[in-house]
């Protein structure tokens, strides 16, 4: 199995009771995109449809990359619902 | 200058960290919690961030505003956890040679700071009800 973690917050991280990290389980060989993750998290966590999110992939936005940008494990990964901050 | 942190602010050092000699103008924003918000009596804030993206965010507005403004010291702090009514949330001093740059840099930065930094709001009311703030989806886009 390939693990990813993904950082949660905010919102987010109360949908999936209060974890601030997740770690998701594909099946080795997977070509994990943006798309899978999503499609992944929303099966684990339903209620996560209700909130708009983005990823970020180290450190960066992850929203204006390819569809085909796959993932690994030594990526970080962090699930951002909309920010409020200031 | 720029940092989030857990600790109160001290304006004073905010302040003291904007002063420059060949700087003629500081300006000095501070938001603080509020005791409502849509009508709504609010008790405390709790705030939360992605820190190492919220630095570099910190990082990339204060490289912008002091290039576009000529900036001669530049501080945000933004503060996380648990705030009460009247705690300060942000601080920004900016100072610069004359007051126009130093007016519309500040503006520039508490904007820039709530429209792209990784930090999130929950509002806590007196009967301890909590909501998460509506925001802004992050995006790559400045």
């Amino acid at each position: 199995m390939t693990s990813i973690r993904v950082k949660l917050f905010a919102s987010a991280k109360e949908v999936a009771r209060g974890n601030s990290e997740i770690t998701l389980e594909f099946t080795e060989g997977t070509i994990i995109t943006f798309t899978e993750l999503r499609k992944r998290i929303l099966q684990i966590y339903p209620k996560l449809a209700q909130i708009p999110f983005v990823f970020a992939i180290n450190y960066k936005i992850a929203d204006e990359l390819p569809t085909t940008t796959t993932i690994t494990p030594s990526d970080e990964i962090a699930l951002l619902p909309p920010i409020s901050g200031g | 200058m720029f940092a989030v942190t857990r600790k109160p602010i001290d304006i004073s050092n905010i302040l003291a960290s904007s002063e420059d000699s060949s700087a003629g103008a500081t300006v000095l924003f501070i938001g603080s919690v509020r005791d409502h918000n849509d009508s709504k009596k609010v008790s405390e804030i709790y705030y939360e961030a992605y820190e190492k993206m919220a630095e570099n965010t910190l990082l990339e507005i204060e490289d912008q505003v002091s290039k576009k403004w000529h900036v001669k010291k530049f501080v945000a702090i933004h503060r996380i956890g648990n705030l009460k009514v009247n705690e300060i949330s942000v601080a920004i001093a900016i100072s610069t040679e004359h007051r126009q740059d130093a007016f519309e840099a500040c503006r520039y930065t508490i904007e820039s700071i709530k429209m792209r930094t990784l930090i999130w709001k929950k509002e806590i009311s007196d009967s301890g009800t909590a909501t998460w703030k509506d925001g802004i989806l992050p995006s790559v886009k400045k």
